[in-house]
């Protein structure tokens, strides 16, 4: 495989749904662009709320007790998103479930051992916003880790210790020094940055710029 | 093989439009760019981002 001509850093969690709507609309982008064979997309991981408990709970009610909105205005929070991602043609549940995903992160990091990392996480994402309700299951991370060619013994190993916490840990700091507040957060050929989602014609544009930038 | 972020350089910060939205790390919110987003409640203190409705354009002074 020839070295890519264009690499796009892409920082994601898997709970955060604008790295999901983000995911697609960047991926169509590379997918549609002249220059796509020459183009590598990867993955690296940001916790967006490492507080987030291990128990599993439902949106509404982890956003009514996170910020201390009514159910209503925890409703109203993901509509808005859940509008953009539904015009994307994609999935998005309201009433999903919701735990921290360090467990998934590190997975992700197995994945990029793997060469798979991206999909791994969208795997992750499509299940979690298509409204599996055990989208954080061992066997459901073991099941989408195995369809991309992870071993199931790796994803037991790394889920059974606390192998890739620093990864997460490193990757996160290294965001921060680009200047990364939030995700999603993607970096285009070390030379532009997108801080947020956004639509499929900017992407379209950055990558064309950060092309030119890069081969001029 | 690990990947390896990128090392730190001056990035040009593109702008992004209404269609688009972001998850702030330090509030946890996610907002969209031109839309709404749900204000919290009287007295509690979001800091000066909780309002904010347009993705960053630069990195943080």
């Amino acid at each position: 495989m020839t070295s890519p001509r264009l690499t796009i850093d892409v920082w994601a969690d898997v709970l955060c749904p604008w790295c999901y709507v983000g995911e697609h609309r960047l991926s169509t982008a590379v997918a549609r662009s002249p220059h796509a064979a020459d183009i590598e997309l990867k993955i690296h991981t940001w916790q967006l709320d490492p507080d987030v408990p291990t128990e599993i709970s439902w949106i509404p009610e982890y956003r009514v007790r996170k910020f201390g909105v009514t159910p209503a205005q925890a409703r109203a929070m993901e509509r808005e998103v859940a509008g953009q991602a539904a015009a994307d043609g994609l999935p998005y549940v309201l009433d999903r479930p919701v735990r921290n995903t360090l467990d998934m992160l590190r997975l992700v990091h197995l994945g990029n051992e793997h060469g798979v990392g991206r999909p791994y996480m969208a795997a992750m994402q499509d299940e979690l916003f298509g409204g599996n309700p055990d989208a954080f299951a061992r066997d459901t991370l073991i099941r989408l880790g195995v369809n991309l060619g992870v071993p199931a013994g790796e994803i037991r190993c790394v889920l059974a210790t606390d192998r890739y916490a620093d990864a997460v840990r490193t990757d996160h700091a290294a965001a921060v020094a680009l200047g990364a507040r939030g995700v999603p957060f993607t970096v285009l050929g070390n030379s532009f940055a997108v801080s947020g989602t956004a639509s499929l014609a900017q992407y379209t544009d950055a990558i064309d710029r950060a092309w030119e930038h890069t081969h001029g | 093989m690990a990947d390896t972020p990128p090392t730190p350089s001056p990035l040009e910060f593109i702008e992004t439009g209404p269609d688009g939205g972001w998850c702030d790390a330090r509030t946890g919110l996610c907002t969209t760019a031109a839309g709404s987003e749900v204000p919290l409640p009287e007295g509690e203190d979001a800091g000066p981002q909780a309002g904010a409705r347009s993705t960053p354009s630069s990195p943080p002074v």
